[in-house]
């Protein structure tokens, strides 16, 4: 049973690191832009049927569904070369064209009402696979579509398929820069309130972050989307390899993520990957052991995700994996965990066992690497609260003045109250709280009943 | 009176000498003899003696062709090729006596006035040697030694300061070389042994029926007895082989072993050892005429045979016997065919793809077939088997691979799944019938009987024996549970995730407590298993492999890797492995309760769940103590790796080494 993950693209941001995404698998796999396979890569022992599967005429299509409020980037989809690759039936554009005007009530309520024409194009594509395992959601949390889209498609999956998976990859707006989008701060806190409820695993790709490596790693002054969507795309490539090349383990998408999640709410994983080249960059090929490697996913400025160097908590990772791909001598892999603890380069939670799991996997033989090792960390780090509180920290500034309020009352989820704000905000309050209470050694016993964590304790 | 005395020389009596019960004497009542010329004549006679001893055993032993016949089962009758080798050398060597005797007696004819004592000047030398020779002879016959042993006594006699003596014996042992060369001859060369009096001391093992017959005459009672002597009767051999799969051709590795007792003592058992290889290996190849000859091998020492040929017969030209040369040449023959058997496993059969292939099935290196094999067989082995199990898990295991996209189906059928229908004991014991299953009370899961079995190619059947593939299925089953275990696990990580909404409970905590303690486990149990013992094995492997052109050194550098694996998969420490079991059993139970159990839990459920605790607590602090005793003990690195994969954040040394308290 392949285990097939259909993968959604939603909004502007959604679409564009899909199609990045796509591409790159298509590359790896030796799938032309058409979907036909190439000459080179017929005798592979790759699995392409887990995100792809076969038409009659045996070219391959992705288990994609693309789906926008506005044309233009699946205008631009649909005239690159890799046009022919998706089934034109899996996408859907709305029919006014309008978008969601960056308003994440307009998605939610946009949605809604094309509820019917969505799920008849998950459900087929759902029903088309043998055994499905879960659904993979591309999308950025600052927009309209792809944050109230993507909130409202979350809560009805969990409905409609309560046995499924459904993971994430929510690009996070980059707050170093003044944003085109004055509501970003409303519309986060909205779908992080359905991301902590509806969503198994978060996988938090900051743009912020994203920018600082382009800037400060690969050399690039203004970054453009295409470059920053390239690390997008390698990142997610990189965390399903285990999937694609069978290997002796995580070759489902739970045994991924299962063990990385201890508690169902903390379930937003960092990534960080090493080492980071651009076409661009002539790469100059450093050392790649599987020490180095491994060394350099613990450092921060590795991180996709950018935190604060924290004042009063002491935060820790609660779990790791890192996949590590390319000519790796096995036995490196206890001295590398064996160095890493005596030198304490990883902070882990004191509450419960922690350790740092290294799956070794193979990599696509049509793509030539300068490196002889990389690696990809996915990583469950309390610190990644401190993302959530800047959020909350702008939301509460622009709450207080009640400031672009009016657009979103005119939409049907704000119609009577604003009671949905405070709900989100008080969700999101509790995960950050939740996430500061990990680092604590009586975690396990956080928000219960006061006489039981007496007795817990 | 000197004729007489010369005949006596000869061994023949007359008037004056007779035979006493002491040897030759002469007569004590001749007047003509002073008591100095009788002691004389006495101390020559003692030649005659041994002379006649000698000369009756060579008459004895050394004539006629004697086959051993089918009647003829008496050990006491010395007979055998190295025996009549061993009596024409001792003709050969009193061939000087006699010239010497000759010489003396046209001596004597010249000089009518020559004196007893010139005769006992002049075979003086022989008082000595032949002493010796005769001591040698009677240790024979009294040993009733046989083959390759006498070479071993001449040997031990010739190792004397007496030079003569040494030079003499070293002759007989030459002549008697005459045979062995031949023996090895055709056996290192092509792998043939002749050997009807079972004198080799290379022997065929005493195997079934399917074994060839030029080899297996008559073995009786007395052979059980030789092999006794390496200590394992023959009954208990018997019972090896029969264990083994009677299929001829993956037996024949075996069939021959260096007979301790036969070995001289001057070639040395590591040389022996090599001079087996060399010969089994030929054998191998040559038997299997029909596929060699698809392979365009006849033999595989192709072309090679006619120098070594030479070799070996210039070695046995030189005198004294050279055992540097032998040695060097045994070497060199065994570096060839060591070689050529490389190429043929290594390069021609490729022999790293079927490792790989073993690998990837036997130690779960394809994860997803088995995640999909386990899915669909769960259901038909969690139960105790029954007569139809083995077929339905195989048609489970075709439909798994062919599920996950695995497309060689040449190789897929190379694969079988056995379960055995009445699981009693660990054993393999093919004869169990489906029958019997009804009167088992032992309540076992199918699971626990499984096993993977693999249609072994040619030539690597030498190289992946029933008994190496029975080792691997070993640890396939450990990998298995552990395998099994973890995905029990995650279906209760999923139903844990459901719960988003946060639980006051505190059963409810305490349960996904435990389950996360439990999975860590196992997780970081597999991961261990998986990369530092497995690949970390295999990449050692494979470099060896390819750092080697020798046959040998392949197969060392293999049982290396499965004595590895089985002793670091723990399957070889039992205490290790029935605290592991113990606790991925408690995971079962755990998981089954999980999944059963309601919310809120009913009190049975969490007594339960408490119960389940107490021994998790208890089986993993037993599990702690005995990574951690061990941690300094350098013999089994692999503890205290196993030990930093669990403690990687000192939380299990800290909460006592113990799981699922909280």
């Amino acid at each position: 049973m392949p285990r097939e993950i259909i993968t959604l693209q939603l909004g502007q941001c959604g679409n564009q690191i899909g199609m990045e995404f796509w591409k790159q698998l298509c590359a790896e796999h030796g799938i032309s832009p058409g979907g036909m396979l190439e000459e080179f890569a017929t005798e592979g022992t790759d699995r392409k049927d887990v995100f792809f599967y076969q038409a009659d005429d045996e070219h391959y299509i992705p288990r994609a569904v693309l789906l926008d409020l506005e044309p233009r980037v699946i205008n631009t989809i649909m005239n690159s070369s890799y046009s022919n690759l998706y089934n034109p039936e899996n996408i859907y554009l709305s029919k006014h064209g309008g978008g969601a005007g960056n308003n994440w009530a307009s998605g939610y309520g946009q949605a809604e009402r094309l509820y019917e024409d969505v799920f008849d194009i998950i459900d087929r594509e759902a029903d088309g696979s043998d055994s499905l395992e879960g659904f993979v959601l591309c999308h950025s949390i600052a927009g309209g579509t792809g944050s109230g889209m993507g909130s409202y498609i979350l809560e009805r999956l969990n409905d409609r398929f309560p046995k499924k998976l459904i993971q994430t990859y929510s690009v996070f707006p980059n707050l170093d820069e003044m944003s085109d989008v004055v509501v970003q701060p409303y519309n986060s806190i909205l779908t992080l309130k359905r991301l902590t409820q509806n969503a198994d695993c978060v996988v938090v790709l900051d743009n912020t972050a994203l920018n600082r490596i382009a800037a400060e790693r690969l050399h690039i002054e203004a970054p453009s989307f295409e470059q920053i969507n390239q690390l997008v795309s390698t990142v997610m490539s990189t965390s399903t390899t285990t999937l694609r090349y069978p290997g002796y383990m995580n070759n489902d998408l739970i045994g991924l993520i299962a063990s990385l999640i201890p508690t169902p709410r903390l379930h937003f994983l960092m990534t960080g990957y090493t080492p980071l080249t651009t076409d661009a960059q002539v790469a100059s090929v450093r050392k790649t052991t599987v020490l180095d490697v491994m060394r350099r996913l613990l450092q921060p400025k590795n991180m996709m995700v950018s935190t604060p160097v924290t004042r009063h908590t002491n935060h820790c990772y609660i779990s790791i994996l890192n996949i590590i791909q390319g000519e790796i001598d096995p036995t490196q892999v206890h001295k590398s965990l064996q160095r890493i603890r005596e030198r304490k380069l990883a902070q882990f939670i004191p509450w419960g066992p922690a350790s740092i799991q290294v799956a070794l996997s193979r990599k696509s033989p049509y793509i030539p690497s300068a490196h002889r090792v990389s690696g990809l960390m996915l990583a469950n780090h309390t610190s990644i609260s401190a993302l959530f509180s800047r959020t909350l920290q702008q939301y509460d500034k622009l709450r207080k003045r009640e400031a672009f309020m009016d657009q979103f009352k005119k939409e049907s989820v704000f119609k009577d109250n604003l009671d949905e704000f405070d709900d989100s905000r008080e969700s999101l309050q509790q995960l950050v709280d939740e996430y500061t209470a990990a680092t604590k050694p009586d975690y396990l016993s956080w928000g219960s009943k006061p006489a039981d964590a007496a007795e817990g304790l | 009176m000197l004729h007489e005395v010369l005949f006596s020389l000869l061994g023949h009596t007359g008037g004056a000498i007779k035979d006493t019960e002491d040897g030759f004497k002469v007569q004590t009542d001749l007047p003509f003899l002073s008591t100095s010329d009788e002691e004389q004549l006495n101390y020559l006679c003692r030649l005659g003696t041994h002379y006649s001893y000698l000369n009756a055993f060579i008459k004895k032993y050394g004539s006629g062709i004697s086959l051993p016949s089918q009647g003829v089962k008496n050990s006491d009758v010395l007979s055998g090729l190295y025996l009549k080798a061993f009596c024409s050398g001792l003709d050969k060597v009193l061939d000087g006596y006699r010239t010497c005797i000759l010489e003396l007696e046209s001596d004597i004819m010249k000089d009518p006035k020559l004196s007893v004592s010139h005769l006992v000047c002049q075979l003086q030398q022989y008082q000595m040697l032949f002493p010796a020779m005769v001591a040698l002879v009677e240790q024979v016959s009294s040993h009733k030694a046989k083959g390759c042993y006498i070479l071993d006594m001449i040997h031990r006699h010739s190792e004397t300061g007496h030079p003569l003596v040494k030079d003499v014996l070293t002759r007989v042992l030459h002549v008697c070389h005459g045979v062995l060369f031949k023996h090895l001859c055709s056996w290192l060369l092509y792998g043939y042994v002749y050997d009807p009096y079972e004198e080799f001391f290379i022997q065929s093992r005493k195997a079934g029926s399917h074994d060839q017959s030029h080899v297996q005459t008559n073995q009786s009672v007395v052979d059980d007895d030789d092999l006794g002597i390496m200590g394992v009767t023959g009954r208990q051999l018997q019972k090896l082989l029969k264990l083994d799969n009677p299929d001829p051709v993956t037996t024949q590795s075996h069939l021959f072993t260096v007979q301790a007792n036969l070995l001289p003592g001057y070639i040395p058992l590591r040389v022996a050892n090599k001079i087996l290889f060399v010969g089994e290996s030929i054998q191998m190849f040559q038997d299997k005429g029909k596929t060699a000859v698809k392979h365009g091998r006849g033999n595989i020492l192709e072309g090679k045979q006619d120098q070594f040929a030479k070799d070996l017969h210039s070695l046995s030209q030189e005198l004294p016997f050279n055992n540097m040369k032998f040695e060097s040449l045994v070497n060199d023959i065994r570096t060839v065919v060591a070689e050529v058997l490389w190429k043929i496993l290594v390069e021609d059969a490729d022999l790293l793809h079927h490792l790989r292939i073993i690998k990837d099935f036997y130690l779960l290196g394809r994860g997803e077939l088995y995640l999909a094999f386990i899915d669909s067989a769960q259901h038909l082995l969690r139960v105790p088997a029954t007569a139809t199990t083995e077929h339905d898990v195989n048609a489970a295991y075709l439909r798994s691979a062919r599920n996950v996209l695995f497309h060689d189906e040449t190789l897929l059928q190379r694969f079988r799944l056995s379960v055995k229908a009445a699981p009693k004991q660990q054993k393999k014991d093919s004869s169990s019938s489906s029958g019997s299953s009804q009167c088992s009370t032992v309540v076992e899961p199918g699971w626990s009987s499984l096993a993977l079995n693999y249609t072994v190619q040619w030539p690597l059947h030498i190289f992946f024996t029933p008994n190496v593939l029975e080792k691997y299925n070993r640890i396939f089953r450990f990998l298995l549970v552990v395998r099994r275990t973890q995905l029990d696990l995650q279906q209760c990580w999923s139903i844990q995730m459901s719960r988003k909404i946060q639980d006051k409970d505190r059963a409810e905590i305490l349960k996904w407590q435990l389950r996360n303690h439990m999975s860590f486990l196992v997780d970081n149990l597999q991961y261990y298993l998986q990369v530092d013992v497995i690949e970390s094995q295999y990449g050692i492997l494979i470099e060896k492999i390819n750092s080697t052109r020798d046959y040998e050194a392949v197969k060392l550098a293999h049982e290396h890797f499965l004595s590895a694996l089985l002793s670091q998969c723990f399957v070889h420490m039992k205490s290790v492995a029935h605290c592991l079991y113990e606790i991925l059993d408690q995971c079962t139970t755990f998981t089954s309760l999980v999944v059963r159990c309601e919310y809120p839990m009913s009190h049975k459920d969490v007594t339960q769940l408490e119960s389940i605790t107490k021994n998790l607590q208890r089986q993993s602090s037993l599990l702690f103590k005995m990574l951690s005793s061990v941690r300094s003990n350098s013999s089994s690195p692999h503890l205290a790796q196993l030990l930093l994969r669990l403690d990687f954040n000192k939380y299990f040394s800290i909460s006592g080494g113990q799981f699922g308290g909280y």
